[in-house]
This record gives structure tokens, sequence and C-alpha cells, in this order.
């Protein structure tokens, strides 16, 4: 019996020792799996960074990728040729669209989705009355490619760029675009910050030319989306663009305010901003330039004698800067409309040579469905001339940011001739070659960021060079 | 070179792993470790690579003094020279600036201040080669007659440019016989994935989140959302350092190397003194047991000794005003803790000892996170509504709704609850196993969505980069 038992007790140990070990070997090859599998990964991700194709552009953020850097002893030493080369690798990981598209959907539920809105960057200084004696200083937010200020994803797609060198960046995007953005009910709407003094001093430089050129002269300062679609209840995070705009009529003197603001508040119902890109729609222009046309006493063409051109599936440049994938998906129409009137456009550089023949509305064919603003002239680095069959002697100068861009075609029947500078890129004294040109009228038209921050010195820069 | 970029994951690494599996003699393995962790600091310090070799080299030469001297008055004076160096190399490439500034601004001079870019990881570097010099003349370590394997020491590329500061009795005995067994393997990749996923998908998102509140305009920020920033912030340093630190363990223990813990879950203190054991654990006992030695200090002036450590602690972590308040301010309150003595801080009610230690903690990161004065100044205006901005404002709700789940598990993370839940889980087979089977998913899961977001990322160096 006792035999027995021992038996029983023998075979009990010996089942249970056996079944640790086959446990202890069983959790050990599940661990050697999880470094197996691990390993596999990094190796397989590793070659396929080796051998696949990289991209050479980002369609997402409208830019050339980073190029494999070329060796100098100087940049070696710096440090620069081997961050250059990790730069490089980094930035163009085959798929990288799709990747970050991921990313941005992964961000998107970090936090509740259901007051559909989100907040991309940081809370804008905005500016007040109050402080209006204070010396000028640039309140609205930097632009974007100012890589310490901007938070998040922008931060991460700007640094290596060097928008001034790529004919594929977008220069509309330089100066004029706000880091902080609200997205809202799939609409990316800038927070502007604005600023009281930089309105009065963009106004005292738009009265020089006036002295300067003693013809008609008008500032049209165009709103943003902010003024129409921001929520109230977020209405404290901006200031009042309106007001900063006013304010700006308040310093002018001779030269004639246009109402963009209030022109647009009329139709705010109807497509005149695009949902997901910094600027406004040719709609919006139209009706900005609808009350130009009034004030200066110009014919002006019914909306419904332009041609009008739709195209589907445009996602502008502020999911590129805001990696939110609401405005990613679902993307937008993109609408032109082209003049019935004849009219013939020559380009320029922005120093005046190399006259060429050109299409005011350029062919969008080949072009990525971001930049599509293009449209208009396709770059704001160049000077237009459109001479057109009005006849009636008025001959009009357009200095703008890219915001005027959308106007151009909506004035070719009511000047005979039209000449568009940008006022960053212009490299000829505004003054003399306006006389040259024999202007009759002067518009300034300039978003509120660009009037009252980054570009408002622009405009004396160009006149006094 | 930062752990968290594609090039270091899938190309240096991959690399390096390769090359050393490929090797089986130590003497090789470690010339393997030696000349990719030289090319991962000449990487980002073409010049300053030439620093750490000279002066490993002076520390190792010193080193042999110290054993050619043991007991003798040679001994001291070696380890004089060495820490009077290392401190100078320090002081030079790392303060002279922030000195000259202080000298110009109360005195009036007008000395020019010297523009030294400061080489990465200097700080952990020297501290690892000032241990090590030490503990010669103490004669807790043997001296290490091969340069080359002091130098890859000094310069082992898992621990050289953010720490932790892995003492060379630590790695001793590894320098010379190690073996990567499968547990090493297992737990070497499963603490890259866990260290990889803390920075990019935590610590990267909350920066975001930070800097949207901090980095505008503080004018505009209210009661609630300074809190908040500032409460962000100490959970994105944490996961951030605590990212890198785990990553580097886990690289060692790759590579055979079993480096001592530098994190232990800070948020679960009960007290300011607590908090300051369980973070960065390697530079708080590098001071506690090398700067209290000093005799003028240590137990003679005990809290002499204990302010030294806080000024000492906060200047190491960068030559600015702010860092240098931060210690102190630290070290204010472990001050008071000792002075109301253990017993009667364990009599205050443990809630109140936690919103206590939280308070301190989340104004401690405030003061770390400004190192502008001016703005300082303004940050603790705000947290306390000096700045008529209001308990809360819009911005600060939409900061927080949009990342609450981010926000929430960064909290849970920064709990020992998954350690509690594994621990449970072993107590059965059938759950181990579950266990285990799911870790290789999380472990996939961490390194492809972290590998993912770094497209996205092209430059987010660790904060401990700049100290």
């Amino acid at each position: 019996m006792d035999n027995r038992e021992d038996f029983n007790i023998d075979i009990d140990l010996r089942r249970r020792k056996k079944r640790r070990v086959k446990k202890r070997y069983t959790i050990k090859f599940i661990k050697r799996l999880n470094i197996i599998i691990c390993a596999l990964t990094f190796v397989v991700i590793a070659v396929c960074l080796i051998i696949l194709k990289r991209p050479e552009v980002s369609e997402i953020e409208n830019r050339t990728l980073a190029k494999f850097p070329k060796f100098s002893f100087s940049d070696y030493f710096s440090g620069k040729f081997t961050a250059g080369i990790e730069t490089f690798y980094n930035d163009t990981v085959p798929g990288r669209e799709t990747f970050k598209n991921i990313t941005a959907s992964i961000r998107d539920r970090f936090g509740l989705q259901s007051e559909e809105v989100k907040i991309h960057g940081t809370p804008v200084k905005q500016d007040s009355r109050a402080e209006n004696d204070t010396p000028k200083e640039k309140t609205t937010q930097p632009p974007v490619t100012d890589s310490k200020v901007t938070g998040g994803t922008t931060v991460q797609t700007t640094v290596q760029t060097e928008p001034e060198e790529d004919p594929l960046d977008d220069p509309n995007i330089e100066g004029e675009i706000s880091n902080n953005i609200l997205v809202y009910k799939n609409r990316g709407i800038m927070l502007f910050g604005g600023s009281y003094s930089n309105g009065q001093t963009y106004a005292e430089y738009m009265n020089s030319y006036k002295r300067d050129l003693g013809i008609n002269v008008y500032s049209m300062v165009c709103p943003t989306p902010v003024s129409y679609y921001l929520p109230t209840k977020y209405e404290d995070m901006t200031a009042s663009e309106k007001d900063n705009i006013d304010n700006i009529n308040e310093y002018l003197d001779g030269v004639v305010p246009i109402d963009a603001y209030g022109a647009l508040m009329e139709h705010k119902d109807e497509d005149i901003y695009q949902r997901t890109d910094h600027h406004w729609s040719q709609l919006g222009a139209y009706y900005a330039a609808q009350e130009f046309a009034k004030q200066a006493d110009v014919p002006f063409a019914k909306l419904s004698s332009y041609e009008k051109v739709e195209k589907d599936g445009y996602v502008g440049t502020l999911y590129g800067y805001t990696g939110d994938s609401d405005l990613k998906d679902n993307p937008e129409t993109f609408t032109y409309y082209i003049p019935s009137n004849n009219y013939t456009t020559t380009y320029y550089d922005t120093d005046m040579t190399n006259e060429r023949e050109g299409s005011l509305l350029i062919n969008l064919d080949n072009v990525d469905p971001v930049s599509w603003y293009l449209v208009f002239m396709g770059t704001d680095a160049a000077v237009t001339h459109v001479h057109t069959d009005v006849g009636n002697g008025r001959k009009l100068a357009i200095v703008k940011d890219s915001y005027g861009n959308a106007l151009v075609p909506c004035l070719t029947s009511s000047f005979e001739d039209i000449y568009v500078v940008d006022a960053r890129y212009f490299e000829v004294n505004a003054i003399s070659q306006f006389t040259e040109w024999g202007i009759t009228d002067l518009l300034f038209a300039m978003n509120t960021f660009s009037a009252t921050g980054s570009n408002f010195e622009c405009i004396e820069q160009i006149r006094t060079q | 070179m930062v752990f968290s970029s594609l090039f270091f994951l899938y190309f240096f690494l991959p690399l390096c792993v390769i090359c050393y599996a490929a090797t089986k003699k130590m003497h090789y393995r470690n010339m393997v470790l030696l000349i990719f962790s030289l090319a991962f600091y000449a990487w980002g310090e073409p010049l300053c690579v030439f620093l750490l070799i000279i002066s490993a080299a002076v520390n190792f030469m010193l080193g042999l003094v110290i054993d050619k001297n043991k007991g003798k008055i040679g001994s001291k004076i070696a380890v004089t020279t060495a820490v009077v160096f290392d401190i100078a190399i320090l002081g030079v490439f790392k303060y002279s600036g922030f000195i000259v500034e202080n000298i110009n601004a109360v005195t009036g001079l007008d000395i020019a201040v010297p523009q030294i870019r400061l080489p990465i990881g200097i700080s952990f570097f020297t501290f690892q080669m000032i241990s090590y010099i030490i503990d010669c003349h103490w004669e807790k370590v043997e001296v290490q007659k091969s340069y080359p394997k002091f130098l890859m020491y000094v310069s082992l590329f898992p621990q050289l440019v953010a720490g932790p500061i892995v003492r060379y009795s630590t790695i001793e005995s590894e320098i010379s016989s190690r073996k990567t067994t499968t547990d090493d393997l297992y737990c070497g990749i499963s603490r890259l994935a866990v260290g990889l996923g803390k920075k990019v998908i935590i610590a990267n998102n909350l920066s975001t989140v930070v800097t949207s509140l901090f980095d505008g305009e503080l004018s505009n920020i209210s009661v609630v959302g300074t809190w908040l920033g500032a409460a962000l912030y100490a959970l994105q340093i944490y996961f951030d350092f605590s990212g890198y630190s785990d990553m580097a363990i886990g690289l060692g223990r790759i590579f055979g190397f079993h480096f001592d813990e530098n994190f232990n879950y800070p948020f679960i203190c009960k007290d300011v003194s607590e908090f300051w054991q369980r973070w960065h654990i390697s530079l708080s006992s590098f001071f506690r047991d090398y700067l209290l030695y000093v005799p003028i200090f240590g137990k003679r002036r005990k809290y002499g000794g204990l302010f030294l450590v806080w000024f000492c602690t906060g200047l190491w972590h960068g030559a600015s005003w702010n860092f240098v308040i931060w210690g102190l301010y630290f070290g204010l309150f472990i001050f008071i803790e000792q002075k109301i003595g253990k017993k009667k801080m364990k009599r205050i009610p443990i809630v109140l000892r936690h919103i206590y230690n939280k308070i301190v903690i989340i104004i401690g990161f405030g003061i770390f996170y400004f190192e502008d004065i001016g703005r300082l100044g303004e940050f603790f205006k705000n947290l306390v509504g000096l700045n008529g901005n209001g308990f809360i404002d819009e911005f600060t709700k939409l900061s927080f709704t949009n990342n609450i789940y981010l926000i929430l598990a960064a909290l849970v993370c920064s709990f020992p609850i998954a350690k509690h839940i594994g621990n449970l889980a072993k107590k059965t087979a059938v759950t181990n196993y579950a266990l285990e089977v799911s870790k290789i998913a999380i472990n996939m899961a961490l390194i492809l969505v972290s590998s993912i977001m770094l497209v996205d990322a092209t430059n987010n160096p660790f904060l401990y980069f700049r100290f």
C-alpha cells in the first residue's frame, strides 16, 4: 500500500515537473517568436527603406523633399553633411504620404471629436486699440516656415525646406498663413492676431503712393474665413479683422477704401472661401472686385458671362499645415471662372526682364490638387500684364499678395490694361515703373494677415528700392 | 543621431547588430561596439568626437596612475587632477558663456561672450568618467588597463548622449565578458519598443499640446491652461527621458549589458524626496555618492550639502538661471520634508501628501520649461490668475478635449498599472501564455505605429540631448 502511494506521488511529481518544463519551453518559444518577429520587422523595414524608390516631392506639403547632400569638408566638420543625410533618409521615406495620412488619422483619435473643432498651433496675441500707440511690432504670428513657434505637424514638415529656392513650392504660403489653425466642420480657419500699429503704418505707406503718383489709389484689405466662419464661442481666440481693416481705413489720406469685408459678408453662405486652403475662392474675389469696380466707376462683367470650371478632389494647403484628416477626408470642389472677353497676357520676371506671352489662367492638368490656386497666373514671382479689349483708357496696377491673384480675371472687363506685381517679389522701383506704364488706378489688394503683419512693409520696400 | 529616428532604427542599428552578431570573440565584439559608438558620436559631433577620445585618454591614464599609487598621495593627486580636468571641460564647453554673461551683468564689464557650442552628451560622459576615477581611487573598481575597453565604456552608444549615467562598476565585468541570452534579447527588444513608443507616440504628441499652450503669448493663457501646460510638460519630459532611458537599457541588453534603471514610476511618489528617488536615479545617486562625500559638507553640514547638491542638479540641467531655481526649488521642499521628519510626514493623510507633491512637481516643471526669466515670471502670474485672463478659456478647453485620450493614456502609463497586470497574469499558466502572446502584438504595434509617426516627425530630438 505504502509502496503504491509512494509510486503515485512519484508519478505526480514527475508529471508536474514535466508540465513545468513544458511550460517553460513554451514560454521560451513565445519569447523567441517575439524576438524573431520584431527582428524581422526591423530587417524588412530596413531593406525596404534601402531598395524602394524614394519620392522626390510631397504633394500634401507642396514641396520638394530633401535631397542627398553634397559632400564638402566644411559641411562635414560643421555636422551639416551628416545631418543632411539623416534628413534625406527620414524625409524621403517611400510611401511617406500614406504614412503621414495614417499619422493624421491616429492623431485624430487622441481626443474627442464631438464638437467638430480642433485647434492646431498656439494662441495668437491679439492686438487691441489700447496698444495703438506702441511702437510697431509684428504681432500676427510668424509664417509656418518659422519652426520655433509652430506647433505639431508644421514643425515637422517645414524644417528642412528652403522655399525660396524651390520652384515647386508655392511662394503664396510664405508670410501669409497663420500657424494657428482651428478646424471647424471640415474648414480650416486661421486665427488672426492683427496689429493696429502695423495697420496704421501700412495705411501711411499707401498714402505715400497717392502723394507720389497723384492717381486713383484704392486699398482693399481682404478678410479671411475667421471673419465669417468662426463659431461665436471661439471669438475670443482671434482679433477682429473688421476692426483692423477699419483702423487702416481711418489712416488713409486720399486713398479710397474698398469694403471687401462688407461685400463678402453679403455672400457668406456661398463658397467665397476654400475650406481646405488658406486662400479665398474666385467667387469671393469676384464679389470684392465688384465692390472695387463700383468705387472705381468702371464696367464689371456679370458672373454668368464667365465660363465656370469645376475640379473635384481639391484639398488645399491647410491639410499640409495641420495634418488634420478631417480636411483630407473631405475634399472640396475647386471652382474658377474664365472671362469671356478678349485679352492677352504677358509675363515678366520680377526685375522686368524676360518678357513672354502666356495664359492668364494656366492649365491645371499637370498641377497637384494642393496647388490649384496657382491657376491664376501660375506664380507670385512674376509680373503680369493683361491687355484687354475694354478700351476705356483705364490702366490698373495691382499691388498684391496671393489673395490678389484671384482678382485679376474678375477685372478683365473693367480696365484696358492690368499690371500685377507682388509686393513681396517685385524688384523694380514701383513709382517709376507705374509712371512708365501710365497707370491711372492703383489697387492694393492684401489680406489682413499681410496688411497688419508679415508683409505690410513690402509695399514701402518696392516704393523706395 | 537620435534613437527615435528612422535612420538610427533602420540603418545604423541593424548594421551594428549584424556586425556584432557576425563576430564571436569578445575582443572583436568590443571593437565593433567601439567603432559604431565613435561613428554614432562623430555623426552628430564630427569634431567633438576628438574631445571625447582625448578626455577619455586623460582619465584612462590618470586611472593607471591611481592604480600604481594605491593608498599613496599620488592617487589623491591623480584623482584630484582628473576631477578638476573633467569639471574644467564641462565648465568650458557648457558654462563659459553663462559665466561670462553673469560676470558682465554683475560687474558691468563687456567681456566677449564665448560662443562655444555644447557638445552632445558632454554632461553624461564627463560624469561617467568622474565616477570611474573616484571609484578607482576608492578601490571600488579595478582600474581598466585597456584603453580601447575604457573608451568603449565611455563612448558606448546606447548610453552616450543622454544617459543614464552608467557607473563603471555596473558594467565592469561585462566589458570583458558578457553573453546575450534569449532573455536579454527578449527584454532588450521589448524595452526598445516601449521606449520608442513612449517617446514617439506619447512625448512627441504631448509636446505639441505643451508648445501650443506655452510657446505662444503667455498672456493669453488662463489659470487652468497654465496648470494644464505645466502638468503635461511634466508628463512629456517623463515620457521623453524615461523613453530614452528605456531604449538605452534595451539596447544595452541586446549587446549583453545590464544598466541600472533610471526611472521608477516617479509620479506614484508620496513626497518630493521620494520623487527624486524615482526620477533620473542615476543622476541623483551620482550626487549622493560623490558630491556629499566632499568633507566640508557630508554629514557635518547636512543642509549645506543638500542645497549644494540641488544647486548642482539644477545647473547640470542647463546653463541658465531657471534650472538653478528649479534645482533649489526642489531642494527647498526636500529640506522642509527633512525638517518635518519622516514620522510626521507619514501622519499627514495620504491624499494631502499626493496633492502636495503633485502641485510641487507641476510648478517645478513649469520652472524647468521657461528659460527666459521674464516668461517664467508671467508663468507664475498665470498660475494664480494675476494676468486677468480668467479661470479657463476656450483654447485650453479645446487643447484638452482634442487630446483627452492621449492625456489619459499618458497618465495610465506613468503609473505601474501595466506592470501589476503583468505580474497578475504571470500567476496562472493560461494568462501567462496570453501575456506573452500579447507582448508580441504590443511590441509590433509600438514599433510599427512609432515608425509610421516618425515619418511625420523629421526633427524631434530628445529633450535631454541638450544637457
